[in-house]
């Protein structure tokens, strides 16, 4: 015997069929239709191809260094109240589109993209105590991280990756790229970039390359399937990779072969997808949730809460999953994938961690977050 | 010479295997939409989203037949952009307003249960829509949403008993 409850689904699915096969759908022939898609979608990967280029690369890389930095250093989190932070310093940096962000050797490194920029601020303060140009305004710096004892920058003027001493804020190696970069981020002994459109006759070739970050050598190099111009990029104990359109990678960081191909993670999504990787697992952003897979299996280990406002860049910290929503930046257990922090900080994009502070870049200005108390 | 029985047809090409899926399944993607959305115009653009995506990773899908659902679930991503974005825009004029915000012909236009399911929090009325709209099971809304079938039975359930106080709020049988 069926429960009112089944009796009223009945009721509602014949409702919602009568009133939505109701509405009117204009009979647009596919053949106005696919160029009209084709070039909304070409429009929306070039917006996005700047918004969430670099974040994750260089939180990852950033991670990498807080981890060694901190060994053994997990901070417990709260998993029921989440513990709420708010500003304690603001920097302001001007532009308008918000600075790349790095961490690493006691300094705050902000990539200014609007001109051409590379800061080197102090922790604590947010003063900014040298610059260093590294393109010409908006040619760079596109992507920024920290490793190896080297700030490591990005520039699209020259398509070249620059190791910059963090003490002299000078350049210390330039290394000339086969494409247009796209990010980079800094492993145990090697320095990880991917870049697109490495030929004309390829336009839409993707690929990962290692890098030897004493002499700048392109040691490996690996074909990223895809269609983006913007190529996420993650380390962990694997490297994980993707493009817009194309799987995710999980590729050894040894051998470069690759371990493992993840499907379309995200069907639809108009970001290319956030992903960073950590001892846990891959988390990647879905739409209106965070999901944290195992990536050897693929397999889905844990959804967060719903969070309707989420946006791509996530960063791996040492206490956990942190990302930005809209007037919001949040933490997550890297577990449960439970909300274990947030703090009320307008529409926030790239952010890292130095010292147990977060670092938030809005338009034109850069936050240090800590606990409220 | 004449012709052989076991002569291949040549195969469909891309664009021709897309321009049937499109007018299969178009139609069925814009009401799904606009029932998430409750905004014609911004249901027709997500569908078009949604067919440009399936164009190009049309090598990595498995089949043709797995192209439906690629669709479905392409379309409830961008549906879950568009109310990002809404929340962008509410927040930054602070002019907080439910979501979704229809247009005011839509308003006149809705019935009752689209009006009521409007009024859902965005992810059971997906739910609600793809199981009782689309008629997907249980299994196939939780892949399409991305979350868990437990996820997708208690949302559903959830969502029935609000609907059923919003809709046949006399049924006090359903509401108890």
């Amino acid at each position: 015997m069926s429960s009112p409850l089944d009796d009223f689904a009945a009721r509602l699915s014949t409702r919602l069929h009568e009133s939505l096969d109701a509405v009117p759908v204009d009979g647009l022939p596919w053949v106005d239709a696919q160029p009209r898609a084709v070039e909304r979608a070409r429009r929306r990967r070039r917006f996005w191809a700047k918004a969430s280029a670099s974040v994750l690369a260089a939180t990852a890389a950033v991670t990498v260094v807080i981890v060694v930095a901190q060994p053994g250093g997990r901070r417990p989190v709260t998993p029921t109240q989440p513990q709420i932070l708010k500003v304690l310093a603001t920097a302001a940096v001007g532009g308008t589109d918000p600075a790349e962000l790095a961490a690493g050797g006691g300094w705050v490194f902000a990539g200014l993209w609007d001109s051409g920029q590379l800061l080197r601020l102090d922790p604590t303060t947010l003063n900014t105590t040298a610059t260093l140009q590294v393109g010409t305004a908006r040619t760079g710096p596109l992507s920024v991280a920290y490793g190896a004892g080297a700030a490591w920058v990005l520039n699209i003027a020259d398509a070249g990756l620059w190791r910059v001493d963090p003490a002299t804020m000078t350049a210390t190696l330039k290394v000339t790229l086969p494409g247009q970069p796209s990010q980079v981020a800094v492993g145990d002994d090697a320095v990880w970039v991917t870049v697109c459109c490495t030929s004309v006759d390829d336009s839409t070739r993707q690929r990962l390359l290692r890098i030897d970050p004493a002499t700048g050598a392109i040691t490996g190099s690996h074909v990223v399937a895809g269609d983006g111009e913007t190529v996420p990029l993650a380390i962990g104990p694997d490297i994980v990779v993707t493009s817009h359109n194309g799987p995710v990678l999980v590729i050894d960081p040894n051998t470069m072969n690759v371990v493992r191909t993840l499907p379309d993670l995200c069907a639809g999504c108009e970001e290319t997808a956030g992903l960073v990787a950590g001892d846990r697992g891959m988390y990647v952003t879905s739409a209106a949730s965070v999901v944290r897979y195992d990536p050897k299996s693929g397999h889905l280990l844990a959804t967060s809460p719903d969070i309707p406002d989420i946006d791509a860049p996530l960063s791996v910290q040492p206490d956990g999953i942190w990302f930005s929503g809209t007037g919001r930046v949040l933490r997550l257990d890297p577990t449960s994938l439970a909300i274990t922090a947030q703090a009320p900080v307008a529409a926030s994009a790239y952010l890292v961690e130095l010292a147990h502070s977060i670092y938030v870049s809005l338009q034109g200005t850069i936050d240090k977050l800590g606990p409220a108390n | 010479m004449a012709v052989s029985d076991d002569v291949v047809e040549p195969r469909p090409s891309r664009d021709e295997l897309a321009a049937v899926l499109y007018h299969r399944h178009r139609a069925e993607l814009v009401r799904l939409a606009y029932g998430l959305l409750g905004d014609r115009g911004d249901a027709e653009e997500v569908v078009q989203d949604a067919f440009a995506a399936l164009l190009s990773r049309w090598s990595s899908l498995r089949d043709v037949h797995s192209a439906p659902s690629y669709l479905r679930t392409a379309v409830v991503n961008g549906v879950r952009g568009r109310w990002r974005r809404r929340r962008v825009r509410e927040l930054a004029s602070k002019t907080l307003r439910r979501d979704p915000t229809p247009t005011e012909r839509d308003v006149v236009e809705q019935s009752v249960v689209l009006a009521a399911v409007s009024q859902l929090p965005t992810r059971k009325r997906a739910c609600v829509l793809l199981r009782y709209y689309a008629d997907l099971s249980e299994v196939e809304t939780a892949l399409v949403l991305g979350v868990s079938v437990g996820t997708v039975k208690s949302q559903t359930s959830k969502a029935l008993i609000q609907l059923a106080t919003l809709i046949e709020p006399e049924q006090s049988e359903v509401n108890r």
